[in-house]
């Protein structure tokens, strides 16, 4: 199983993948993170399901990101229906996951090519369930939907591998929980614990019956026990957090310093750094000699004590009286020509160190922090070890590191061991990314390193500085010999030592230990530096001070720090944003169109017209596009048009194919023929980027499908030849009638009689005359011969001409019964007498063809034998086509649970209506 | 820890077709000048941060078609816009007549928003029939500030957009004072409500 990340538009979130089986089906389940790390179920949702079947393709990604060893590997999922991208951290767990999947895939060709589909049923029930929670909403990560078009992610895979000594702990305890959700769940019964994710729920709650769940649950078993061999992957990552906004400060950072040169200048400053070893000793000694024994006051100062309290409370509870006691004694012995002020104090048991900067330097000094580092007994405690303060002067990072390492002349390994430690284990926090000593400009390191003189005997050494021999007797010490041999301080450099060895003396004297141990003199007490651009001035011992078996020791540094140059800090920074802004606007999404103007001409009722347009993602970054409503409107597009697809999701570089189809059907034919025109503009919009607009546009052949009653009646020649004005007029206002009528009206459209005359003299005989749709193609044929009013032999079968009747009636603007009638008709459909009153009261050209249709059903019953009509099933039919409810009024006011009864009173009433007229002889 | 902005604001700019607003847009944002025209059919935008007083401003600036037959569908655009640059051309007598009825669909798209007026293409003096004075005196009329500025040879463009921008953030300040004071004034209601209830209760 992997644990990823998904990118959307600079977002990451988490995903988890995890290839379930079932038998041999084998499905690829994506999850969502509600939170990370996973630790329970609940922490996951599913959000995908994929068999693993011949449509899905898992392939790795372009050979760019695999250049860099150790980079994410984008692998790509496809299927019918996705397409996603994923990146999954590079490694043997990773590719062990790959493997499985690819196996998988093999594993079903060769199911299928021995004749064995496999059917992915269990797989449909999860799906089934990702959409129930989907569609109430439980699921608000986001729909399966959005995910499709997410660009990448960013799946880190804490693969299963076989050999549980490799799995991570906490990979185990994932398993664990599964396994333990697994148990609560068969305790509580088949009802699944509230919060169990859908997927988890279905997998668990089904788990009695049937097969397949169980197998399912048992791969989960293995998911505990893995090495059966059986594939199986959870995955589980979490890893890299959840990163937009904070993204591009950190980018800022970078570009900044890269460019430090441009606004930067050097100048150089005097450290001091100190250290003694004070061996428990109180602060009673002035320390001027050995803090302030320069003409020129330093900069900066770093004092570094050692065993500044021996007290076992000191030990314990990190707790000293000590600290402010030396640290009066430092302040008080610091340089007398300038004024300083306490940058940091950091103090671990009784290794304690300062650092003061001049006061008119201290507002340069920025990001300071201090962490301790414990190396004594359990190799964990205060006793020995280091602390450290960092802080940023001007632009460059300073370090100062003051440790107590291992005693003793022959643990100078252990020595070795605890500076590894130190280093490996100082960490400075706050700043983004921990940082590590080695991290900073200017390194330095001093204390009590405890390194001592090796091969010689006490009196040997003795008798070497007696005769000024310093040179030789360095040639025996130890951390010299370590160094050499890089084990270590690698990469830091000491000065040349002229001064005598700093340890052991008998306190309050210059005299060498004379008690018993008789130890031999060392330089345990010393100052290391690393880093460009440091110069050493001095380095030596402080004899004066007497009250430690230790001498102090300090030395003298010039650093070229990085001073900013504000007003070229300010035009670097600027040329920075600036270049980020552009990479911003280059990576919006961006797209190229073939074309923005559409033009259908002579569109005609019911023939569909289709023009392509390709969508290429000409930028950087993959794009989802979709076709947007304008203010106030509920679609996209005008009800006559339709884009195909009207959202999608295309990769860099890729291409897609829009059809934009334009059907004019009844629903849009009449306010075509009222005037209104072909023309709509579409907005493309682009999920996080720009707008395009797309005008459509054409002209429609007025048809007299979608025509008024009153218009129709009033045209005696096909309707393509009345002037389209004239057409207009009348359609818009059909009750006005007189000025511009030329001809008596007819008493019928014509269009009505023709179709009726034709069906009467052919079809009256021929059974389920309304029940079969004629072909499509012949309906076309009676279309055009309604168009072009041919009073001549319609060609096409009986049953299309049927067809065509009935979608004349349909497709007419106002309805038989117009609709102010509508809820009268339906109001006293049980009545006859009621009925005709109503009818008697709707316009004359409607009741004309309301009267001829209802004598034509009754004309058709006449033969019922052979036609096999029947009262009600006509009276059904002509109810749905004589009645519609007004615009506006087509959907019913009613609960839902109740609207499926309504439907069906209303049609029966619509039906019932109609009946009284077949069954009745009706005459005015 | 720096944010990446301190403040974000939504501008758009407006005016008849062929005006150069893309054109500023891309001075602003990229530096660039294309000699070549296309003409906007959509909106488009681009984004830059400018300091203004130390502070990060973000802009989003939306470019929109100036077509009439899209006037319908780019008055969707002005919601939650925070400022409105109205761009006419110094040499197009027509597209200056307009500003009147851009600065209209301004007043019925936004309730409070800062608004600039832009003369482009201010680089060719034989051209320009637009003169200073005329816009001076309308914009003076209609309380908007006048830039006349050339995209082409960078001209005023980044001091347009910073003054634009200096407006919107006056603006903002306004509202938050005006929030400050009103919630304040409702405080010493409440208070003289309250005095007055225990006067009731005494008496």
């Amino acid at each position: 199983c992997v644990e990823g990340i998904l990118v959307q538009d600079w977002v990451r979130s988490s995903r988890l993948l995890a290839l379930i089986d079932c038998e041999e089906d084998k499905a690829l389940f994506i999850y969502t993170c509600n939170k990370t790390p996973v630790i329970c179920a609940d922490d996951i949702t599913l959000e995908a399901a994929l068999p693993i079947k011949g449509d899905f393709i898992c392939n790795i990604e372009s050979e760019s990101s695999m250049a860099l060893p150790g980079a994410d590997v984008p692998v790509r999922i496809t299927t019918n229906e996705t397409d996603v991208l994923f990146e999954l951290p590079f490694g043997s767990k990773t590719s062990h996951f790959f493997s499985q999947i690819k196996q998988a895939i093999g594993n079903f060709l060769q199911q299928t090519s021995q004749g064995r589909p496999l059917s992915f049923q269990w797989v449909e029930r999860y799906r089934l369930c990702i959409e129930e929670s989907q569609q109430s909403g439980t699921n608000d990560l986001f729909g399966f939907d959005k995910f499709q078009p997410a660009s990448t992610a960013q799946p880190h895979t804490v693969e299963k591998t076989p050999p549980p000594a490799q799995q991570d702990p906490d990979d185990l305890a994932f398993e664990d929980n599964f396994a333990d959700l697994r148990v609560s769940q068969i305790d509580s019964g088949s009802e699944g614990p509230p919060g169990l994710s859908p997927g988890m729920r279905e997998s668990q709650g089904s788990s009695y019956g049937s097969r397949e769940s169980f197998t399912t649950s048992s791969t989960e078993e293995n998911l505990v026990d893995v090495g059966s061999g059986s594939v199986t992957g959870v995955m589980k990552t979490m890893g890299s957090a959840v990163r937009p906004v904070g993204v591009r400060d950190g980018i800022v950072k970078l570009h900044m310093s890269k460019r430090e040169s441009e606004f930067t200048v050097l100048k150089p400053f005097r450290i001091f750094i100190g250290t003694w070893n004070v061996n428990g000793k109180s602060c009673a000694e002035d320390l001027g000699p050995w803090l302030a024994c320069d003409a020129e006051p330093p900069d900066i100062y770093a004092v570094g004590f050692q065993e500044l309290d021996l007290s076992k409370e000191a030990f314990l509870f990190n707790d000293s009286p000590r600290e402010e006691e030396w640290l009066r004694g430092v302040y008080k012995a610091l340089h007398p020509r300038a004024n300083y002020k306490k940058i940091k104090l950091i103090r671990l048991v009784g290794m304690m160190l300062i650092v003061f900067a001049k006061h008119e330097l201290a507002s340069y000094i920025t990001d300071v922090a201090a962490e301790t580092v414990g190396t004594g007994i359990m190799g964990k405690m205060g006793n020995k070890g280091g602390v450290g303060v960092r802080l940023v002067f001007h632009n460059t990072t300073f370090v100062f590191i003051n440790s107590h390492l291992a005693a003793h002349v022959e643990e100078y390994e252990r020595r070795n061991q605890d500076y590894n430690d130190i280093c490996s284990r100082m960490l400075f926090k706050d700043f983004g990314s921990p940082l590590h000593i080695s991290q900073h400009d200017a390194i330095f390191w001093l204390g009590d390193l405890n390194y001592r003189i090796s091969e010689l005997s006490a009196d040997e050494v003795k008798g070497f500085i007696r005769k000024d021999m310093l040179r030789d007797v360095y040639e025996y010490d130890q951390l010299n010999r370590q160094m050499r041999i890089q084990k270590a301080f690698i990469g830091f450099t000491e000065g040349e030592i002229n001064f005598l060895p700093t340890y052991k003396y008998d306190s309050g004297t210059d005299s060498w230990d004379s008690s018993e141990k008789n130890r031999a003199p060392a330089w345990c007490d010393r100052i290391l530096y690393r880093g460009e651009s440091i110069r050493q001035l001095k380095y030596r011992g402080h004899m004066a001070l007497k009250i430690s078996d230790h001498k102090p020791v300090s030395s003298i540094f010039d650093v070229q720090v990085k001073t900013i140059d504000e007003k070229r800090y300010k035009k670097v920074y600027e040329d920075v944003i600036r270049q980020l802004d552009r990479l911003e606007n280059e990576f919006l999404p961006q797209v190229s169109l073939s074309k923005l103007e559409f033009v259908f001409s002579n569109v005609m009722y019911k023939e569909e017209q289709q023009q392509s347009l390709s969508v290429t993602n000409s930028g950087q970054v993959p794009v989802q596009f979709e076709f947007i409503n304008k203010l106030d409107e509920n679609k996209y597009c005008k009800p006559w048009l339709e884009a195909e697809p009207s959202m999608c999701f295309i990769m860099p570089g890729d291409k897609v194919e829009v059809k934009f189809i334009v059907l004019v059907d009844k629903m849009s034919a009449s306010s075509l023929n009222a005037g209104e025109k072909l023309e709509d503009i579409l907005i493309l919009h682009l999920d996080g980027g720009k707008d395009f607009f797309i005008s459509i546009s054409g002209n429609y052949i007025p048809s007299s499908f979608g025509a008024s009653i009153e218009a129709l009646v009033r045209m005696h020649g096909p309707i393509r030849e009345i002037p389209i004005e004239l057409l207009f007029q009348m359609e818009s206002d059909p009750s006005n009638s007189q000025q511009v009528e030329p001809f008596q009206a007819f008493d019928i459209p014509k269009e009505v009689w023709m179709l009726v005359d034709h069906l009467f003299r052919n079809g009256t005989k021929v059974a389920h005359l309304f029940d079969q749709g004629g072909l499509h193609k012949n309906f076309f044929v009676d279309h055009a011969c309604i168009h072009l009013n041919l009073h001549r032999f319609i060609a096409g079968s009986i049953h299309s001409v049927a067809e065509a009747l009935l979608e004349f009636i349909a497709a007419l603007r106002e309805p038989v019964i117009p609709y102010v009638y509508y809820q009268k008709c339906l109001d006293c459909s049980n009545n006859f007498v009621l009925c005709k009153q109503v009818l008697s009261q709707i316009p004359r050209s409607h009741r004309n063809v309301f009267k001829y249709l209802t004598a034509f059903a009754r004309e058709l019953l006449l033969y019922k034998e052979e036609s096999k009509l029947h009262e009600k099933t006509l009276a059904t039919l002509l109810g749905e086509l004589f009645l519609r409810p007004p615009p506006g009024k087509e959907v019913l006011q009613v609960p839902p649970n109740r609207r499926q009864a309504a439907i069906q009173q209303i049609a029966r009433k619509k039906a019932s209506f109609v009946y009284n007229f077949i069954v009745n002889e009706y005459d005015e | 820890m720096a944010k990446e902005y301190d403040h974000l604001f939504k501008l758009l700019i407006i005016g008849d077709s062929g005006v150069g607003k893309s054109s500023l847009l891309l001075r602003f944002a990229d530096n660039t000048f294309a000699g070549t025209y296309i003409t906007t059919i959509g909106v488009d935008f681009k984004i830059r941060t400018i300091d203004v007083n130390g502070e990060k401003v973000k802009l989003q600036i939306w470019d929109t078609a100036g077509q009439e037959r899209f006037r319908t569908i780019t008055s969707t655009y002005y919601r939650g816009t925070h400022g409105v640059i109205v761009v006419y051309d110094v040499t197009a007598a027509d597209s200056f007549v307009n500003v009147k009825r851009w600065l209209h669909e301004i007043d019925q798209n936004c309730d409070d928003v800062a608004r600039i007026l832009v003369g482009n293409k201010n680089d060719c003096p034989e051209r320009k029939v637009v003169v200073t004075e005329d816009a001076k005196r309308f914009s003076e009329q209609m309380g908007i500030k006048l830039f006349e500025t050339s995209a082409k040879d960078n001209i005023n463009v980044e001091e347009m957009f910073n003054a634009i921008t200096q407006l919107v953030l006056n603006v903002k300040r306004q509202n938050q004072e005006q929030l400050r004071n009103r919630t304040s004034d409702n405080i010493k209601v409440d208070k003289n409500s309250k005095k007055r209830h225990r006067c009731k209760a005494c008496s």
